[in-house]
């Protein structure tokens, strides 16, 4: 499997032409009357050591994505090549339950939601402690230790660990849930909306915790918001999904220097900015119509008929994700490299 | 625990924030007061039930000739008896009229008499949870044979109170036992059906609302019409809870799946699942633990049901029959119009199943609203 892999070695995770797709089926005997494309053909790759970001409104597939990685939710079709620790490579796409046991201990999840994502009847050593007690990595006082540790990195007092979650507030709540993420000493990190429910103080906190843990520990992130300004302080690589795909995918100063796709020219138009000097020059775009819908995509570029430079190429060819002119700069359009678009206001 | 030299985490254990969710659930029930009081109130009626024949002064069988129909007595206070002693506590005596005409009896009390009532008396021996030789009673009459009538007496002269302390045993265990069987099936048929989901979820939801849509009452008539009447009264009994029972898990079923279904998309469900856990933990110490309390809540909410269809049963004449003893078959014997004109203590069974189904929902709303600690 080794000698096969296309990877090149500073890559840890190869996603190819990944699908998830939810059938919907009506009626007795129960037949499929169509499908929610959720994710519909999504390649990327996340390099050891960087942070990856992906962007996107809701219901854009990021979360899907996400989900089909940790293999919570089974993907359709595509292939999630995973380096682990060892060398080895797996397909996570086709893994069974067993195999993904000790990827699981490489590659670590952060939830949105503090409060729904901690067991609310076990005591915070019960749940930062249950990753290391399952996998046998350690118990008793070790685990005692372990936790008292992780509570450190992470901010929080260790006699903490002998509370409930309901004692802790949501910021609190999220440094013990990136306390259990790390504790069996993982690689890799989805952080899912990690920061979205948090108010903002709070949040810049848990940005810079995270900064400085990767810094500590050379993790790798994958991180899933909608907020760019956050996307840009943290990543270092983004890329953008619109209905189930990506549309473009770049560098962080690059995207949001040039965008080579109208839906992150938009996105990036609608950042909110602080500095009141700007902001009533604001230019802003405002698309059209609404977020097509997953279980009924437009035929052609699926941003075609909100898109301002639409031509009738768009409506019926589907533009493929393609490097543009600048390198390591990829976008799904077939004007990416003629059109001049704006980024975000404040860098012009 | 630890070595303090070695390991430099020492956390105490307790401090704020270290209520568990049972301490969290206890502190939120103590604010209900009106359920507190009916949980104190479901504990007595289950004591009293317990200890049947050491509360009741007589069996369920002792019968009087001559005190049949007799109204209730009053236990008064510091009353001097012929002799000239006096008594803390005691009930006067009756004397009977005979109705030249209609030949019934009148009876009256007379206040001259006193009849010493006394605790842990002796008086009719009898066989505790069918194990142990006693005669002591909680309280009765000082002398074996005076009349002691709390609730009056029926028509063979049978003591009211005695038989529906007797009839707390069979009809509270009846709403216990059936809420067990009810609750295994319940737990089972609901658990794969939100675990598994598919056809498994399909066939058991088709039969839960099979079994709902049939009218209780001719179903279970049916049902206990089956019981051949030369049955042991024990077996009758046992197959009365299963009928109950049997009718009886769908509610569970349905909040047991319905539990299952949104816990299994929870956070924390798919957390413990990316920790490692097996299928097992992952339901029986993530899954189980977060809905036992809602389970807790509505099996007490289900207790009265199932005593009130074992009294509908028994009033009706389908359900347990005599010799047993429950409130059903006591509240048999008020059925006619004499009973209601000249002997309406034979309603007090009646009073003792009003109290035990409102304490026990009491007891439920209050479970119900303290055990989910972190709805916000």
């Amino acid at each position: 499997m080794t000698a096969t892999a296309p990877n090149t070695p500073e890559r840890l995770l190869e996603v190819h032409d990944l699908k998830v797709h939810f059938p919907i089926r009506i009626g007795f005997p129960k037949r499929e009357v169509s499908r929610i494309r959720a994710v519909d053909g999504v390649s990327f790759h996340i390099n050891a050591g960087e942070t990856l970001g992906l962007v996107g409104e809701s219901g854009c597939g990021k979360s899907t994505t996400t989900r089909a990685l940790l293999r919570v939710t089974p993907p359709t079709d595509g292939r999630i090549d995973y380096r682990k620790p060892d060398g080895s490579h797996i397909d996570i796409a086709k893994a069974s339950e067993d195999d993904m046991v000790p990827v699981y201990r490489d590659m670590r999840a952060v939830f949105q939601d503090p409060q729904a994502s901690l067991n609310p009847r076990m005591r915070v050593i019960d749940i930062i402690g249950e990753v290391l007690l399952v996998n046998g990595l350690a118990s008793g006082p070790a685990l005692e230790a372990r936790v008292g540790e992780l509570l450190r990195k992470v901010g929080l007092p260790p006699e903490a660990m002998w509370r409930f979650p309901h004692a802790f507030s949501g910021g609190e709540r999220q440094r013990i849930s990136i306390a259990r993420a790390l504790a069996p000493n993982p690689r890799f990190v989805i952080a899912d909306e990690a920061v979205s429910a948090l108010d903002v103080s709070v949040r810049a906190q848990i940005i810079n915790l995270l900064q400085d843990l990767q810094a500590e520990l050379g993790l790798t992130y994958l991180f899933v918001s909608h907020d760019l300004s956050v996307v840009r302080h943290i990543c270092n690589r983004v890329a953008v999904m619109y209905v189930g795909r990506i549309v473009e995918i770049a560098d962080v100063e690059d995207i949001f220097a040039k965008p080579r796709h109208p839906y992150t020219e938009a996105l990036l138009s609608a950042v909110p900015v602080a500095d009141p000097t700007i902001k009533g020059r604001s230019r802003r775009i405002r698309l059209p119509g609404d977020v097509a819908d997953p279980g009924n995509v437009p035929p052609g570029c699926a941003f075609h008929p909100r898109c301002r430079f639409a031509t009738d190429r768009c409506k019926v060819e589907t533009p493929a994700l393609q490097p543009t002119a600048t390198p390591g700069h990829q976008a799904a359009c077939h004007y990416a490299d003629s059109l001049d678009l704006r980024g975000a206001f404040d860098i012009q | 625990m630890t070595d303090t030299a070695q390991a430099p985490i020492v956390a105490p254990r307790s401090g704020p924030g270290s209520a568990g969710p049972w301490l969290l659930t206890w502190r939120r029930f103590k604010k209900h007061r009106l359920a507190l009081v009916s949980g104190v109130v479901v504990l007595m009626i289950y004591f009293v039930a317990l200890f049947a024949e050491i509360i009741a002064p007589f069996s369920t069988e002792t019968y009087s000739a001559n005190y049949t129909y007799a109204p209730p007595q009053l236990v008064r206070m510091f009353g001097t008896d012929a002799e000239g002693s006096t008594h803390l506590f005691y009930v006067n005596d009756y004397t009977v009229k005979i109705d030249p005409i209609s030949l019934s009896r009148a009876f009256e009390t007379d206040p001259n008499k006193v009849i010493p009532v006394g605790f842990f008396v002796r008086g009719e021996p009898y066989k505790l949870w069918n194990l142990f030789d006693w005669d002591v009673h909680l309280f009765g009459p000082q002398e074996k044979g005076h009349p002691f009538y709390l609730f009056g007496a029926d028509r063979l002269g049978r003591d009211v109170f005695s038989r529906t302390v007797h009839g707390a045993r069979v009809s509270m265990s009846i709403g216990l036992v059936g809420v067990t069987i009810s609750l295994l099936l319940g737990i089972f048929l609901g658990g794969i059906s939100g675990y598994y989901g598919g056809w498994i979820d399909e066939s058991v939801q088709r039969l839960v609302e099979f079994l709902k849509s049939i009218p209780t009452i001719p179903l279970w008539m049916g049902l206990a019409a089956a019981i051949p009447p030369s049955l042991d009264p024990l077996m009758v009994y046992f197959w009365i809870t299963v009928i109950l029972s049997l009718l009886g898990w769908t509610d569970i079923a349905r909040v047991v799946r319905g539990r299952f279904l949104s816990l299994r998309t929870e956070d924390f469900v798919v957390a413990a699942r990316l920790d490692g856990c097996r299928q097992q933990r992952i339901i029986w110490r993530h899954m189980v633990p977060s809905f036992m309390s809602h389970i807790i809540a509505s099996v007490t909410l289900a207790i009265p049901g199932m005593i009130l269809a074992e009294t509908a049963l028994s009033f009706l004449g389908i359900g347990l029959r005599p010799p047993v003893v429950s409130w059903g078959v006591l509240l048999k014997e008020a059925q006619n119009i004499l009973a209601v004109s000249s002997a309406p203590w034979l309603f007090l069974p009646g009073l003792a199943v009003v109290i035990a189904v409102l304490t026990l929902n009491f007891l439920g709303d209050g479970l119900r609203d303290a055990v989910d600690p972190y709805a916000r």
